[in-house]
Order: C-alpha cells, then sequence, then structure tokens
C-alpha cells in the first residue's frame, strides 16, 4: 500500500474528528486524577455593581441571591465561572421529524433522541407538551390510554423504550447511573400521547442519558385526507 | 491528486454526516431558586445558561407557570395559561445567540407590584429553541425554576398525611426498604420539610435513624409530596456514632435488624416550618428474608467444629502410636 496515501488517509479522517465530532454534553471534563465541574470559553465581561458591592466579571460569571456575598441586588461566588453544584443538561437530537403518508394498512413510525445529565440530588424530568396530528379541525386521535400499535385504527403516541411491534426505539443508554423511561412510556410496544406527562426521569444524578423517543401514527379508512401537523415540546425541568 | 482531493472531500462530508449532531444542547447552572420579595420590591437574579454544542443556537426565553406534576416533586410547565404575574419576571436578554461552547449569564428581574398578594408564585424561567420547519416539529426546552415568595401574610401549615413502607401485611421482608412519607401542604407558600425516621426495636433500643427530605425538596400549596426514605445500610449510623448519637452495641443492633426478625417502631419527626412540627409513630414487624444465612452459618460452625474435634482426635491418636 502507497504509504503516503495511507498517512494522508488517516490524517484527513483524525482532523475530521477533531473538527467534527460533538463534545461530549455536560460541562464537567476529569481526568484520571482531576475534575473539572465546569468550564467556558470567554470573550467578554464588565462591571456590575450595587450599593455594597463592585464586581468585574466575565461572560458566564452569573450572580444569584443566594451566593456567598451579598448586598441588596447582587451576590458573588469567587472563582472563574462560579460552580453552584447543581447543573442540567439537554439535548434534543431532532427538530423535525417525518412520518410520510399515513396509510391504514400500515403503522408509520418516527423517532429522534435526546439526553440529559444533571448532579441534582433530586434528579430531573422531561416532559412533553402539545397537540396531536391535526389538519384544521380534523386531528387523529391521541392514545390517551397506554395501549398497543393496531393498523385501521387512529392512534398517535410514543414511548421511550425499544419495540418491537412496530420495530422502532431503543432503551435508555449511558454510563450507570443513567435516567429511566417514566411510567406508562417504559413498556416495550405499548404506546401513550397525553400532554403535560412526564416521559423520562430520573431520582438522582446521572451521567449523560441517551433517550430514544419513538412514535407511531395509525389511521382508519375513515380518517379525513390532509396534511396533518404537530408540534411536539420537551422540557426538562429540575426536580423541585 | 485530483482524485485526491475528491476523495478528501468525501471522507469530511461523511464524517459529518455519519456523526449524530445534536441540535439543541444547553446547561444551566443552577437549576433553581428560592427568591423572597417583599410587595413594591425589586430584585435581580441570574443563572448560567451554556451552549454545549458545536455551532451557534439561537435561544429563545420564555416565562411560564410551572406545577407539580406528581407527588415526588416532579414538575410540570403549564405552556396553556399566561398568568398575570408573569409579567413581574423581565429575562434580559430574551433572545440571545449563543455561540459554540460559550456560556451566558441569564439575568432576571423581577418587580412585584405593591398590591400583590402574599404567597408562593412558581415560575419556569425557559430556554430553548424554535422548532425546526415541517409537519411535525419538534422543540426542546430546558427549565430553571423559581419559587418566588412574596411576604405579608403568609400561611405556613402542612399535615401529616401517613407512612407507608414496602412490605406486606405489615411485615417488612426484605431490606434495603423504603419509607416514604407522605406531606400536605395547606397553607399559601411553598414548605421545605426536614426531620428524620428513628427507629427502635422491641426493647426501644434505636437501631436506624434515617432523614427525611436531606435532598432540600419543596411542598408546594395546595398538593402533596412524598419523600422517600431508604434503611438500607447499617453504615448509615456510623456518623452518629462517631458523633456519639448512638453507641456501638446500638448501631451494631441494626445489623442485628437485618437479620433478626421481631417488632420494631418508626417514630417520624418531621419540622414543616420552624414553628410546625410533626411527630407519629408507626409500629411493623420485620420479617427476615435472611433465614437461610443463619441457617447457613450454624451449619458451617457444626460442621468447623466436627472437623476441628475430628482433627484434634487423629492427632491425639498418631502421638498416641
Amino acid at each position: 500500500m502507497d504509504y503516503h496515501f495511507l498517512k494522508r488517509f488517516l490524517l484527513s479522517v483524525g482532523t475530521g474528528f477533531i473538527v467534527f465530532v460533538p463534545v461530549v454534553l455536560g460541562a464537567v471534563r476529569s481526568s484520571e486524577n482531576y475534575q473539572i465541574l465546569s468550564d467556558t470559553f470567554v470573550s467578554g465581561g464588565g462591571y456590575s455593581s450595587s450599593d455594597n458591592y463592585q464586581l468585574q466579571d466575565i461572560v458566564g460569571e452569573g450572580v444569584v441571591n443566594s451566593a456567598t456575598s451579598t448586598s441588596a441586588n447582587f451576590g458573588v461566588k469567587s472563582g472563574f465561572f462560579e460552580t453552584f453544584g447543581e447543573t442540567l443538561t439537554f439535548s434534543l437530537g431532532a427538530s423535525s421529524l417525518e412520518l410520510g403518508q399515513l396509510d391504514a394498512a400500515v403503522t408509520k413510525t418516527g423517532s429522534h433522541t435526546m439526553s440529559a445529565a444533571t448532579d441534582i440530588d433530586n434528579g430531573f424530568n422531561i416532559n412533553v407538551s402539545g397537540s396531536t396530528l391535526s389538519s384544521g379541525a380534523n386531528i387523529i386521535d391521541a392514545m390517551s390510554t397506554t395501549a398497543a400499535s393496531a393498523t385501521g385504527l387512529e392512534q398517535f403516541g410514543l414511548n421511550v423504550v425499544a419495540n418491537t411491534s412496530p420495530s422502532v426505539g431503543s432503551d435508555p443508554s449511558g454510563t450507570a447511573p443513567i435516567g429511566a423511561a417514566a411510567n406508562n412510556y417504559n413498556t416495550a410496544n405499548s404506546f401513550r400521547f397525553v400532554s403535560g406527562e412526564v416521559v423520562a426521569t430520573s431520582t438522582a444524578p446521572i451521567n449523560t442519558t441517551t433517550f430514544t423517543v419513538s412514535y407511531i401514527a395509525n389511521i382508519a379508512g375513515a380518517t379525513e385526507s390532509g396534511t396533518y401537523t404537530t408540534t411536539l415540546t420537551y422540557t426538562a425541568t429540575p426536580v423541585f | 491528486m485530483r482524485n485526491w482531493n475528491i476523495f478528501l472531500g468525501l471522507a469530511f462530508i461523511m464524517l459529518i454526516f455519519w456523526l449524530p449532531q445534536a441540535v439543541l444542547a444547553i446547561t444551566i447552572q443552577p437549576v433553581r431558586a428560592h427568591v423572597p420579595i417583599e410587595p413594591g420590591e425589586s430584585k435581580s437574579f441570574s443563572f448560567n445558561v451554556i451552549n454545549e454544542t458545536d455551532g451557534t443556537l439561537f435561544l429563545q426565553s420564555d416565562v411560564k407557570s410551572f406545577l407539580p406534576a406528581d407527588e415526588f416533586g416532579n414538575a410540570k410547565v403549564d405552556y396553556d395559561s399566561r398568568e398575570p404575574w408573569h409579567d413581574w419576571f423581565t429575562v434580559r436578554n430574551p433572545n440571545v445567540a449563543l455561540p459554540a461552547k460559550q456560556g451566558f449569564p441569564a439575568i432576571v428581574d423581577i418587580t412585584v407590584p405593591d398590591n400583590a398578594a402574599p404567597g408562593g408564585y412558581y415560575a419556569a424561567i425557559l430556554w430553548g429553541e424554535s422548532p425546526g420547519a415541517g409537519n411535525f416539529g419538534v422543540k426542546g426546552n430546558i427549565a430553571f425554576l423559581v419559587m418566588l415568595e412574596v411576604g405579608g401574610d403568609l400561611i405556613e401549615d402542612g399535615e401529616f398525611v401517613g407512612v407507608s413502607y414496602q412490605g406486606s401485611r405489615g411485615h417488612l421482608t426484605s431490606f434495603p426498604t423504603t419509607f416514604n412519607v407522605h406531606v400536605k401542604n395547606t397553607g399559601n407558600t411553598h414548605l421545605q420539610p426536614s426531620g428524620n425516621i428513628k427507629i427502635t426495636n422491641r426493647f426501644n433500643w434505636p437501631v436506624a435513624k434515617l432523614h427525611i427530605n436531606s435532598a432540600g425538596g419543596f411542598i408546594l400549596p395546595n398538593s402533596s409530596r412524598v419523600f422517600s426514605v431508604g434503611w438500607e445500610n447499617p453504615l448509615l449510623l456510623l456518623n452518629d456514632l462517631a458523633t456519639g448519637e448512638v453507641s456501638l452495641a446500638q448501631a451494631l443492633s441494626q445489623l442485628r435488624a437485618l437479620f433478626i426478625a421481631g417488632d420494631y417502631t418508626a417514630t417520624i419527626n418531621l419540622n414543616l416550618t420552624d414553628a410546625i412540627s410533626i411527630s407519629e409513630q408507626i409500629n411493623f414487624k420485620v420479617q427476615t428474608r435472611y433465614p437461610y444465612l443463619i441457617v447457613g452459618l450454624v451449619v458451617f460452625l457444626i460442621l468447623l467444629t466436627v472437623k476441628v474435634t475430628q482433627d484434634k482426635k487423629r492427632s491425639k491418636s498418631r502421638h498416641g502410636k
């Protein structure tokens, strides 16, 4: 094999990884001996002042009422990018989906990932809000009770685990401890959609957990034709 | 050379599309704030918002109410309602183009009008991006929770609903187990109870002391919350042992509780506020799941004794010869 060819190939692939590989989610960087709980790149700053304090800060150094040193309006925890002990990281793997043309004889599926990590003692949850698929006044029935996918019925639902019927989705994954799919959304081949419900959760700090949200859509023969649309909002919320 | 350029270009394109890319990835720090404030007063606070992606995020902020989603402290954002008190909150820069890997302090100003009713107000400061184009949009938000307490005639009150534990027919059958302490907030502001569960045996000897709500969770008004307390590790008593709160013998008795069936009493001491404390007792039985360990230990000791005895006899007979 041409040595120079191999060298250039490896160089190009390596450069590609450095440039394009997404950085691991979460602000915690660690090695065998050290852990930096949070870090940042800084490109600005300024003076913040109140009656009793003046702070020359950098972008990323916030102030809260519960900080170590406080006055009427400001507080400060010293250090380069203060750490308050509780962080929540949330990411979404897609901003849109395509279910294709719905068919009374075939279940249409789609999925996307979302990830979360936290060091909150009580954990966090992800809940879903929004409406079922609709086209003007016509809707596809949301699965308000947990049920299996059935062609020929109007159904719109989701879950957060691996399924075989239909084959879609994955179980939550990551390096333990990880989060879990919430009740009602954690049974394979059972789907549901109720706006406002929790779909993923943890009750303790977790490492980055990848959740796969899987959707199914079925229609009946009598379902009105049209372009059905929806927008769902996933909100990561700390336990209070 | 031209082939080389094509090859390198394809390699880069493959890498871009092959590797998963998050469209939104945000960290907030901290995640919640308890803000006491008086009518007519203004305050500001901030929290850090960090873009974890490799590209610029165009973030938008919004203020909504949050509600208890269940009895375990999970919150849900009420996207459907718009309350007049949401206008008390102003996010200074509600639309931000945040470059890759950078953070900024999201500063929130709160101005409470003079005529604001006292009590708790529960706001979620949301940060997220717009959903993508298409028939099926998906949007992500991350929520910073604000527990705003407007001073005045605050009613801090609550009641103990009950306690349950894993087991059947009044028996604890396995360890670790969990006590679920159920408390209701009947006041008009949030409570942050704390307390402990002391477990004593039939001789009134303490065998365990378990902390309730060690994570500092809140109960919102007109809602109840279950605080789960695990009883799992006798080492939990080591701290009390070190401070002299319990003796070595008492600490060891929890080990006994892991193996020995019997009657036990759990005393729940809960401070709902500085002024309101609750004390409740429940009795329960421990039906150990480890009898096989005890039986096994006894059998092992018997076999060991027999073996040692036989060895001694053989040794004596050899020396006799």
